[in-house]
């Protein structure tokens, strides 16, 4: 009886400590908290390598762990209206001239800052990317993610998440193995959706003067229903009915 | 002429039109050098464009032959037609054509992700491309914030980003006025002799004629002087 209830508890254990250690169990954890079914309010800031600041104002709507969002802008005027959708990992971007969407690459640099159009997005990791656990330790679990096509943001990333399942910081490489940015998650607050890191500021060593950052202003939980994401309502702006 | 890169033999193209069929280039044989800057002239409607298309292998020819660098691009199944194009031919066209949603920056760097270029290469190459072409303070704007002469630098910069072996150009300046076409065609022209990238260039304008080193016109679709 007592080699049984030994027996058990080993296995019991075993398939714990494997759950907790599973990547992509991790990854699924981590966007769950990152990204929450939500209306985000975010600032992001870009310092050229001459020292000018530009800012851009941002709304997010997202559902499903991102794997719907609609981001439209608020500032600076000039983009107001030519919002973005994603629907799996295709984005569109509005046309307000024509009316129109048109189809874009998620790892165009967005604007030429150091974000993509898939970090702008924040696309997800877990659809994007196959993870493999590199090391762990009392604090953190350090992942490979190598992208699963070949138009991902990034063609690998190595992503710290410490144990209350925060991202910590992410290194991005090319296929060809060069680092093109960094990317460190600051500022645990809680915006309305829980704590967790409030902005993420990406340099490259590319040009190590430049630094561009995403700082989430203030978060509302919220369940929008599927017709708000459709291409049809970058200009219809459902949402904003509800 | 330097080494041959592009040669055509009896190049036709015909095109239904309603019962009809048009002959938009009845025979053209034209030999294209390496590092030329070539004008292609002749009337409204004599195949100018027809002839370009063919070459810049954006069209099928209906008979005869297209020989580039050697290789017979004809007989390529599509799949490889198109990979030769983009890696190899870039354009320029008369009404710009960049994509409206996209800032200077992003119109410049869209053809390298389609070529597959790594991060840090593409941020290398645009850092150099908009230097060369004089655009660096407009990276910003999207095409409608931008002038007719600032439209066509963005489209050069994006023609020539990828590093193409040949740069077409439909009536490049068609659209803009006379001294910022002339500013255009004098980029362009010190372009061809530093990259020593082959221009092939269709325009009526006689500025580009006099620049260039050597004029084809094509009339009735056939080539009248070779």
């Amino acid at each position: 009886m007592k080699f049984l209830f030994v027996t058990l508890l080993s296995v019991l254990f075993a398939v714990a400590t494997w759950a907790q250690d599973d990547p992509l169990g991790i990854i699924k954890a981590m966007e769950k908290k990152m990204y929450p079914n939500a209306k985000t309010e975010m600032l992001l800031v870009h310092i050229t390598s001459q020292g000018e600041r530009e800012e851009y104002k941002l709304v997010s709507y997202t559902k499903t762990n991102n794997q719907k969002i609609i981001v439209r802008f608020t500032a600076p005027a000039r983009m107001v209206g030519s919002d973005l959708i994603m629907l799996d990992r295709n984005v569109w971007a509005f046309d307000p001239a024509s009316g129109r969407e048109v189809k874009i690459p998620t790892n165009l640099s967005f604007g030429g800052t150091g974000f993509s159009y898939g970090d702008v997005l924040r696309l997800n990791f877990s659809d994007n990317y196959v993870p493999v656990l590199q090391a762990s330790d009392a604090k953190t679990w350090t992942l490979e993610l190598t992208a699963k096509e070949r138009d991902a943001p990034y063609y690998r990333i190595v992503l710290v998440i410490d144990r209350g399942f925060n991202p910590q910081k992410g290194t991005c490489y090319t296929r060809a193995g060069d680092l093109v940015k960094t990317m460190d998650y600051t500022e645990p607050k809680d915006q309305g959706a829980g704590t967790k890191p409030a902005t993420i500021t990406v340099k490259s060593p590319l040009d190590e003067k430049e630094v561009s950052s995403l700082t989430i202003v203030k978060e509302t939980r919220k369940d929008y229903p599927d017709n708000v994401f459709n291409k049809r309502n970058l200009s219809a702006r459902l949402e904003e009915k509800l | 002429m330097s080494e041959p890169l592009i040669v055509t033999r009896h190049l036709k193209k015909d095109y239904p039109l309603g019962k009809t069929m048009v002959n938009a280039l009845r025979g053209v044989d034209v030999t294209i050098g390496r590092g030329e800057y070539l004008c292609v002239a002749g009337p409204s409607g004599a195949g100018k464009s027809t002839f370009l298309n063919l070459i810049g292998l954006l069209d099928r020819a209906t008979t005869g032959e297209i020989q580039f660098d050697g290789e017979a691009v004809e007989t390529l199944k599509p799949k490889a037609f198109h990979r030769f194009r983009r890696q190899r031919i870039a354009f320029i066209f008369q009404s710009f054509n960049l994509v409206p949603v996209l800032n200077a920056y992003e119109n410049i760097e869209f053809p390298l992700l389609i070529q597959k270029v790594e991060a840090s290469e593409r941020r290398r190459r645009i850092d150099a491309v908009t230097e060369e072409v004089g655009i660096r303070d407009w990276l910003k704007h999207r095409p409608d914030e931008l002038s007719g002469g600032q439209r066509q630098r963005v489209a050069i910069a994006r023609a020539l980003v990828t590093k193409p072996e040949v740069v077409i150009a439909d009536e490049p300046t068609a659209n803009l006025d006379s001294v910022t076409g002339r500013t255009i065609l004098d980029m362009m022209e010190r372009l061809n002799k530093e990259e020593q990238t082959t221009f092939i260039i269709a325009s009526h304008d006689g500025a580009l004629m006099d620049k260039a080193d050597r004029v084809i016109r094509i009339v009735d679709g056939l080539v009248q002087h070779a």
